[in-house]
């Protein structure tokens, strides 16, 4: 495993262009494209204020940098480096601001949600979308950019626009059940929707492409609900992740629910492997301590390395108690994701923030508990096989895959507490965003992977 | 008798007298009399028996006294103590056998008296030991009665305070329930209350956001625009096309065709996998038929002797469903039309094949159980036997043990010398034995060695002789010659003679050989078992080889005759 020198970053603003070749990242107020292998700069552009949001095109060829301060939005292009393009919204406002699957198109919320506006990059057209719901995930586009699914509000109740994105058509518009409608989801393959409630209360539908309710799942009455969804990449599943601390999982031929996820903060079952994290200081050699000491061992936390170790059931976890008296507890099934080949479903918790829990899809059993030292800040699958990259805003960086897990020390001078990070498309190399830096981390490629897992056996 | 008599006489006059004393009292006695009687009275009866005696009856009064005495003996019904008068005027007399008989009978009523006093006495006591008991019980449970009575108030308190509690809880638990029902209300009042502001206020948000949105908007906000450079081409390619009118229905068609041919294929693709799956699945269907099948088949002879007629029917089922499955076309119909059929005939196989593992199981339970039962009889009956046996036979192995301790210990005793000697020798001629095969073999082996080199010896001698002829001819020519010079001397010719003898006589056959036998024999003869001798033998023999060996092959002994002057060695 190699690491990149440190680059300057602001805002965590750091992303790899949708076919890998780029690598764009923020610095206050310029954006810097380098090329993801040898990380040479390619473009430098400089915007009008501090970068709040950028994203890529879908083709890689544009790059929206929104200001949102000021209400505008500038584009860059990659192959016309004099080419440039602002969008203003005046005294409307900008709160958020995304390119339509097909990247000639941005779409523009303006405050207070009173309208999305759809500029266009090839015409002048402009096309307004009113009444855009503002809740958690209002706008949701098909993987193959077709679609534009939209929450809408009016007159007191939800309802669903779908529209064409080729020429902004509204296809379907429906009422959906929902007391407050917190979220829409597509399915990967386009065809389903899935609309949920606000948490007060436990309600998932789901609507095909047309527009008809195919089903509707509640769990329970009268509690907390549903806090996060997420479709796996075959379509076949939903896991719903409540307040309740539990991940259901419904099936894509009835909807009804095949399994239910429970997350107890002990664990009995002598076939879940649980690795917990170590904390070890190194022995003191005094005879072998460089005189110039080198670059790892110079942060003032890296001094202490950390191992995984397999602890032996029955494990009681650490877990939170919630106040109960605030809003949001930190209860509840708070993140979600499966692997790209949907063998694997990775949840975090949030009573139990310092663990990773992942599961077995085939089987439907719990398989792993990773136990870290600190709250888990961010975990992503590789997008290529199924390996997870956690990070708990530490100086570390996690992998876990089913050969075993292991944790990596990020060097370099000082501490380098990696917040967030993102994989590469191809699953070699991995960013890691901390504060005010960002590095990338190469990982061996097939023929390494032997040894990565001979030095993960070690860990383990 | 007679001894107690006299006793009691006295005590029974006595008694008696007191019975008349109290019966005739009031009748009539003599003044005297009456005085002392209550003067009796007053004194005990035994102390003064005889003072009363004296006392009743004197010289001057027997006459009185017996009247008085047959007064109150007739009173009691007695016969008389008179003799029956003949008149009246004459003097009654006494009777003495009637005082007799009375005084007899009085006895006996005072044995009888004094047993019923005493039998009375006892049954008195008992009552009065009966009475204490029975006091005593009342006492006792009078206080027992008491206690308990005490303890009923105490519980009937208690469950007094508790039906108490109960009231009162009872009356918390509505006053909960109420409570709770009121916040219900109240929650739900609320709710609709502020489900109805949140209307409200998003009404009023609306209407603020229409308004600003008319503010913002339709104020034709410069400020509100984009600038590009130039217009980028669509990613496809494609021109943007106008929107007009009229193009808008087509569109919308289009794209409906569009979403409809995605859902289309949607279903299509999934449509395939159930396919796929569902093939897979009859796939593993039918193989389990058919296994099941070939299962049972086997088998339906007997289910068929024992079990009734449904087995039976589902039997022929099943034949009929091997008929079936030979028509592989039903399996390719739709579900709809094979699926009766096709799960009817699977769940009566399955019937059929839960029975016969239940059967079986019995069985099996039940060999089991048989089987244990068994054990345990035959164990039971020839653990006995057994035991027996082998009891014998340990009494048995013991005997012969302690019978061959004792011949051991004899012949230890005994011939203790002799037969360990012989065992000891046997043991060492044996390793001895060993040892020698071992030399033998390597013996022979020098033997072979040595033949050959022996064999290159002679051909060496051989050699030898040869040249030693031809020396011996040039020596006799010239010794010749010399003689022919020197036919004067004769000492000389005698000892030229002598020599030549010495030589020439070797030509002679028989004479080397007497010479050369016992120099053969030395070496030979020494130990042949030893084979650093023969080595050296053999080592020095071609190197330098004797005289007489030269001798011996100079006169033409053949190899034969060596070797039969070796073998002769050996």
């Amino acid at each position: 495993m190699n690491f990149s020198e440190v680059f300057k970053l602001s805002s965590l603003l750091c992303k790899f262009s949708p076919d890998g070749k780029y690598l764009a990242s923020c610095v206050q107020y310029r954006l810097v494209v380098r090329d993801a292998n040898t990380l040479q700069i390619r473009q430098l552009y400089t915007c009008l204020d501090q970068i709040q949001h950028i994203e890529w095109s879908a083709d890689s060829l544009f790059i929206l940098c929104a200001l949102y301060k000021r209400g505008l939005v500038q584009v860059w292009s990659l192959e016309q480096p004099e080419w440039h393009c602002k969008i203003d919204e005046g005294s409307a406002g900008l709160v958020a601001s995304c390119w339509s699957p097909d990247g000639r198109h941005i779409l523009n919320t303006t405050e207070f949600h009173l309208r999305i506006t759809v500029w266009s990059l090839c015409t002048k057209s402009v096309s307004y979308i009113k009444y855009p719901k503002a809740c958690q995930q209002g706008v949701t586009f098909t993987r193959d950019g077709r679609y534009l699914a939209l929450a809408e509000r009016r007159d007191c109740k939800d309802y669903v626009s779908i529209l064409v994105c080729s020429d902004w058509q509204l296809l379907r518009h429906f009422d959906t059940d929902t007391q407050d409608l917190a979220g829409i989801e597509w399915a990967p393959n386009g065809c389903v929707l899935a609309a949920w409630d606000s948490c007060l209360e436990y309600k998932i539908l789901l609507y095909s492409l047309d527009g008809r309710l195919l089903s509707t799942f509640c769990a329970y009455e009268w509690s907390l609900g549903i806090k996060s969804v997420a479709w796996s990449p075959s379509s076949q599943f939903l896991a719903v992740g409540s307040y309740d601390g539990k991940v259901r999982i419904l099936n894509h031929v009835t909807w009804k629910m095949i399994t239910e996820f429970g997350h107890p903060a002990t664990i009995n079952n002598p076939k879940i492997v649980v690795y917990k994290e170590a904390e070890k200081s190194p022995p003191l050699v005094l005879g072998r301590l460089a005189f110039p000491p080198p670059r790892a061992a110079a942060g003032p936390l890296s001094s202490t390395e950390s191992k995984y170790e397999v602890a032996s059931v029955p494990v009681s976890l650490q877990t939170l108690k919630p106040a109960a008296d605030r809003a949001n507890p930190r209860i509840g099934v708070g993140a979600l994701a499966f692997s790209p080949d949907s063998c694997f479903l990775a949840t975090r918790s949030d009573s139990v923030p310092t663990a990773v829990w992942i599961w077995d899809i085939q089987k439907l059993r719990l398989l792993a508990v990773l136990e870290q030292l600190s709250a888990v800040r961010c975990f992503q699958w590789d997008p290529r096989q199924a390996r997870l990259a956690i990070c708990t805003g530490g100086s570390k960086v996690y992998l876990w895959s089913p050969a075993g897990c292991v944790s990596v020390q990020v060097p370099g001078e000082g501490d380098f507490q990696v917040l967030s990070l993102c994989w590469h498309l191809s699953g070699d190399s991995l960013a890691l965003l901390s504060k005010d830096h960002f590095c990338l981390c190469f990982l061996e490629t097939e023929q390494g992977v032997g040894t990565a897992f001979g030095q993960r056996a070690d860990h383990t | 008798m007679g001894d107690w008599m006299t006793v009691t006489d006295p005590g029974l006059s006595s008694e008696s007298k007191y019975i008349s004393q109290y019966t005739s009292e009031t009748k009539m006695s003599p003044s005297s009399l009456y005085s002392q009687q209550v003067l009796c009275s007053s004194i005990p009866l035994s102390k003064n028996v005889h003072s009363f005696f004296s006392a009743f009856c004197t010289e001057e009064n027997i006459e009185q006294s017996i009247s008085y005495l047959d007064q109150e003996l007739t009173t009691f019904g007695f016969p008389s103590l008179y003799e029956e008068s003949k008149g009246k005027e004459t003097k009654r007399e006494l009777n003495i056998v009637a005082v007799l008989n009375c005084m007899n009978e009085l006895l006996v009523l005072q044995r009888k008296n004094l047993l019923a006093q005493e039998n009375v006495e006892t049954q008195n006591l008992k009552l009065g030991s009966d009475m204490d008991h029975l006091q005593n019980c009342y006492a006792k449970l009078k206080e027992q009665l008491e206690t308990s009575r005490r303890e009923m108030i105490g519980l009937q308190e208690r469950d007094r305070q508790l039906q108490c509690k109960n009231r009162n809880l009872h009356q918390l638990l509505k006053n909960e329930k109420d409570e709770v029902q009121k916040l219900q209300s109240i929650i739900a009042s609320r709710a609709t209350q502020y489900n109805h502001d949140m209307k409200r206020k998003e009404r009023e948000y609306n209407k603020l956001k229409e308004r600003l949105h008319q503010l913002v908007m339709n104020k034709k906000d410069k400020k509100i625009a984009m600038e590009v450079l130039n217009y980028v081409g669509r990613a496809d390619g494609k021109r943007g096309s106008w929107r007009t009118g009229k193009t808008e229905a087509s569109f919308f068609l289009r794209n409906e065709d569009e979403m409809y041919k995605i859902l289309l294929n949607d279903y299509e693709y999934r449509q395939k996998q159930i396919l796929m799956e569902n093939a897979e699945l009859k796939k593993v269907l039918q193989q389990m038929k058919k296994e099941m099948i070939s299962l049972l088949s086997p088998q339906k002879q007997k289910p068929r002797e024992r079990a009734d007629d449904s087995t039976g029917t589902v039997i022929s089922d099943i034949e009929e469903d091997a008929g079936e499955l030979s028509r592989e076309s039903t399996w390719d119909l739709s579900c709809e039309t094979v699926r009766e059929q096709l799960t009817n005939s699977i769940r009566k196989q399955w019937r059929i094949l839960k029975s016969h593992v239940e059967k079986l199981d019995n069985q099996v339970s039940k060999v089991h159980l048989e089987g244990f039962n068994d054990e345990d009889v035959i164990s039971r009956q020839d653990h006995e036997q057994e035991t027996e046996k082998l009891e014998l036979e340990i009494q048995q192995c013991k005997e012969m043990i302690k019978t061959q301790q004792q011949l051991l210990q004899q012949q230890l005793a005994t011939a203790c010398d002799d037969d360990t000697t012989s065992l000891l020798r046997d043991c060492y001629l044996l390793e001895e034995k060993e040892r020698l095969k071992e030399e033998w073999s390597l013996f022979k082996e020098q033997k072979k060695n040595f033949e050959k080199e022996r064999r290159s010896f002679t051909e060496a001698a051989i050699r030898l002789g040869l040249e030693r002829k031809a020396f011996e001819e040039e020596r006799a020519s010239w010794l010749k010659q010399q003689f022919l010079n020197m036919t004067t001397f004769d000492h000389q010719n005698s000892e030229n003679v002598k020599l030549f003898s010495a030589f020439s006589g070797s030509s002679d056959r028989d004479n080397p050989t007497v010479h050369s036998r016992p120099r053969q024999k030395k070496p030979h003869g020494a130990p042949s078992g030893s084979p650093v001798c023969t080595s050296k033998l053999t080592k020095s023999l071609p190197a330098s080889p004797s005289t007489s060996d030269f001798c011996q092959t100079r006169s033409c002994v053949s190899e034969h005759r060596y070797w039969s002057i070796v073998q002769s060695v050996y």
